[in-house]
């Protein structure tokens, strides 16, 4: 799933054909066959997309859109999904359901999903292992390793805070420098 | 001729002359090809490669006639050296425009080096920019019905992974498939089937069948084997009418004609349907409600 898409407001086509090549098209000629719509349908249900199958993908919101792309790289059942900034363009809503709908189908379908993100806070309940990187260095683990305010204030060059509220969410944060408050 | 009342004598009529009936054949095969090469070219957002590839093709066939050969050779050689240079040199689809610009413009250059090297009468030239449909001959007709059942037979074979790059170029190529070859491939097609479309409606008018009939369809379908077949619709029924038009009526020239019936497509398109689908389907919902 890469971050940008040629798919824009030109692209008259309907997802459920999309996601139906993205099963067939690696095959040579010419028509699409049931079996292709089968397993559409059946990744499409499996993002909560199947009233979408016959909207065409112009039409589609942002957040509608990722859950067709989503769909289109789980239908030919690889077993790494590699998801490119899949958070870039949604607000925290949308966000907080893509990360818990790629959570489901992963752990449902036995997928391992390599997940790119700037953000980090919305993923930190699902991860399994993090591979932090910045200014060139690399911190990977157990998130609850590398997650700490010591090694991740070593790894950006700035103070990071990570934090544990009362419920147990955990949440990183960097640290405004107070100057002079010794 | 005038037209009679007798619908079908009327259609005796128009396959009366050789030449009208080599423009029909001809006409019919590149309308058929490029209504189904332009899908591609305008879901692929590559139109101003399949315009390049077309004054690439006029320095061919201007250099063709140079050396007394026929034009459709040096198109059918520039276009292909052409394309294939453009898939190979710029991989990702949607970054082309100046690379395929700065070829397009030196090959423009080139093309004007040999018609004014060429000493002999310019009506040639102008069937090369603005198409002769009516000078085809026989053999021209062949050549056409060869090149337009490889295309065809290449298109049945490429169809589904062609159709999927197109689409989505990178997620075609995460999931393992050969887009740099499927590139090249479309690029050839495009060539072949300029190659073929320019004795209809010549290097500068070929939009009009290549581009327009296809971008028409993608507005109106949203399922790619029905926007293919609606794209050939188009570009049959424009083909045949402008032939028609310029043999019963006024005599202009038909790829006039053939560029006004798309135009007059299009705007019916854009301006009237996008206005009345929105009511349609308005009305649509009342019902059900």
């Amino acid at each position: 799933m890469p971050q940008r898409h040629g798919i824009d407001s030109e692209t008259n086509i309907e997802s459920l054909e999309l996601v139906r090549l993205a099963y067939s098209g690696k095959r040579w000629g010419f028509s699409l066959s049931p079996q292709d719509r089968e397993a559409a349908l059946w990744a499409m249900r499996d993002v909560g997309a199947e009233e979408l199958a016959h909207r065409s993908l112009n039409v589609l919101s942002g957040g509608e859109l990722q859950r067709i792309f989503l769909a289109e790289a789980l239908v030919s059942r690889p077993d790494l999904l590699l998801l490119d900034e899949p958070l870039s363009n949604l607000d925290l809503k949308r966000e907080k359901d893509l990360v818990q709908l790629v959570n489901r189908v992963v752990r449902s379908r036995n997928v391992t999903a390599l997940l790119i993100a700037h953000n980090i806070n919305p993923l930190l309940p699902f991860l399994d292992k993090v591979i932090f990187i910045a200014n060139g260095k690399v911190a990977t683990g157990k998130p609850e390793e590398v997650l700490t305010s010591e090694s991740l204030t070593d790894l950006y060059g700035v103070p990071v805070e990570v934090l544990h509220d009362s419920r147990g969410n955990v949440a990183i944060v960097g640290i405004e420098q107070h100057h002079g408050d010794e | 001729m005038a037209l009679s009342v007798n619908f079908v004598t009327d259609l005796q009529e128009l396959f009366r002359y050789p030449f009208m009936q080599h423009a029909l054949e001809a006409g019919t095969i590149v309308a058929i090809i490029a209504g189904i090469v332009g899908y591609f070219v305008v879901l692929r957002r590559s139109s101003f490669a399949a315009h390049a590839l077309s004054h690439i093709g006029f320095a061919g066939a201007a250099g063709a006639v140079l050396f007394a050969v026929s034009p459709v050779y040096g198109l059918l050689l520039f276009t292909g050296v052409g394309g294939s240079a453009m898939a190979v040199l710029s991989p990702r689809a949607a970054h082309r425009d100046v690379h395929i610009g700065t070829v397009l413009a030196f090959m423009l250059g080139l093309g004007v080096l040999f018609i004014s090297l060429y000493a002999g009468n310019s009506s040639q030239t102008y069937s090369i920019l603005f198409g002769q449909i009516l000078g085809i001959s026989s053999g021209d007709v062949l050549l056409t019905l060869a090149a337009g059942v490889i295309i065809l037979a290449v298109v049945a074979v490429v169809y589904r992974p062609l159709l999927f790059s197109s689409l989505d170029e990178d997620v075609a190529e995460a999931k393992g498939m050969p887009t740099f070859l499927l590139g090249i491939v479309f690029m050839l097609l495009v060539a072949v089937a300029t190659s073929i479309a320019v004795q209809v409606v010549g290097v500068l008018l070929i939009f009009s069948l290549m581009v327009t009939p296809a971008a028409i369809a993608q507005q109106l379908a949203k399922r790619a084997r029905t926007a293919i077949m609606i794209s050939v619709t188009i570009a049959l029924v424009a083909t045949w009418l402008g032939l028609s038009i310029a043999y019963y009526g006024p005599p202009y020239p038909v790829s006039f004609y053939i560029t006004t019936l798309v135009f007059g497509f299009y705007l019916l398109v854009r301006f009237v349907y996008r206005r009345v689908r929105p009511l349609t389907a308005y009305r649509a919902a009342l019902k059900e409600t």
